[in-house]
């Protein structure tokens, strides 16, 4: 399969004669990197199926008024980041969930997961970040899972550089002393 | 896209110390068999519908007659200025939408910022050195978004002095001002 860049993808929709094939092959490239973001933050792999769709409606819906100055992949994240928080405050206020109850609710979901395979280790892990802020979870998913660059994180969450790597450098400490206590 | 490699990734884990494994290829979460060929279409049928649907595109301004376009954005205009002062004027004691939370924030992290910054920042961290101040102000600040204190150290680094490295790994002792 021909893996093309975003600009070329950029050009083929604003210029080509199929923007849906475009369109498509945008979907091919960024599905399970979406999927994966939003999943683990919303757990619930029902759940992050209807986001990952809302998601990729939304950036079909705004792919015209796109302009290239942060780049297609950081924008791809910046909606599928705003659209897990604001299902996670939906979910909040829906239910009266405090905050604490909402990552309980959270915690509770990945053991119940019958699509979660992974170790012991891995679980402690994941509970681990969930003890953490919604924006610190999300910086330590970007930077652990994603391997994102601060620079293109920077750029996803709209905060600086050395407030990322700050932020990261707490996260993973945090979670240490999780595991170990 | 180009993300940062595992070695990268591996190598900032070990400067700050931590023995957190470096990512496993296995996330741990799974999808059903074929989710992912299914997916694309899943998506593709909710555009078609999108593109079905009668509100799937705004309406032209064209096809308005100018007149009552014109009329709609004034009416809209004046809606928004009514809302803003609304939002202004009520609920807490300077509005919805008023600046005096984050005059407050600056407020607050300034003056406990100026006595220590890096105490201030141990207090983030929820492990003070020095449990002999105010034990109210510590859970005070706690109770304050943790990014938010960062994201104000950082700006405020060169003024209080404070390098990058003092925020990302704080050493014992520091919090009592040396």
């Amino acid at each position: 399969m021909t893996h093309y860049s975003d600009e070329d993808l950029l050009d083929m929709y604003n210029q080509g004669d199929n923007p849906d094939y475009a369109f498509n092959l945008l979907v091919s490239k960024y599905q399970q990197q979406i999927y994966w973001h939003i999943r683990r933050m919303v757990i619930s792999h029902d759940d992050t199926n209807d986001l990952v769709q809302d998601v990729f409606v939304k950036i079909w819906k705004g792919l015209d008024r796109f302009r290239g100055d942060a780049g297609l992949y950081t924008w791809m994240y910046r909606i599928a980041t705003n659209e897990a928080l604001t299902f996670l405050k939906k979910k909040r206020t829906r239910y009266f969930l405090p905050l604490v109850d909402v990552e309980q609710n959270l915690a509770e979901q990945l053991e119940a997961d019958v699509y979660y395979d992974g170790n012991e280790i891995e679980k402690t892990i994941q509970k681990a970040i969930l003890s953490l802020p919604e924006k610190q979870r999300i910086v330590f998913n970007l930077r652990y899972y994603d391997q994102m660059k601060y620079e293109d994180m920077s750029k996803v969450l709209d905060t600086s550089e050395g407030a990322l790597k700050a932020s990261y450098h707490h996260a993973a400490k945090k979670i240490e002393k999780f595991i170990h206590n | 896209m180009k993300r940062a490699t595992r070695e990268e990734i591996s190598r900032e884990l070990r400067e700050m110390g931590s023995e957190l494994p470096v990512s496993p290829e296995s996330k741990g979460f799974g999808v059903p068999d074929g989710y992912f060929d299914r997916l694309s279409i899943d998506i593709r049928d909710r555009i078609t519908a999108e593109k079905s649907s009668p509100n799937a595109r705004p309406v032209s301004i064209t096809l308005i007659p100018r007149r009552l376009a014109y009329a709609m954005v004034a009416v809209m205009v004046l809606l928004a200025f009514s809302v803003s002062l609304f939002l202004i004027d009520r609920g807490t004691d300077n509005g919805y939408l008023s600046e005096a939370d984050h005059v407050w924030q600056e407020d607050y992290f300034t003056l406990y910022a100026s006595m220590d910054p890096l105490y201030f920042y141990e207090l983030v961290l929820e492990e003070p050195q020095n449990v002999a101040r105010s034990e109210a102000a510590a859970s005070e600040i706690n109770k304050v978004e943790e990014e938010a204190i960062l994201q104000y150290l950082y700006n405020t680094s060169e003024f209080y002095n404070i390098t990058l490295e003092d925020l990302t790994m704080p050493e014992e002792g520091v919090a009592n001002g040396s």
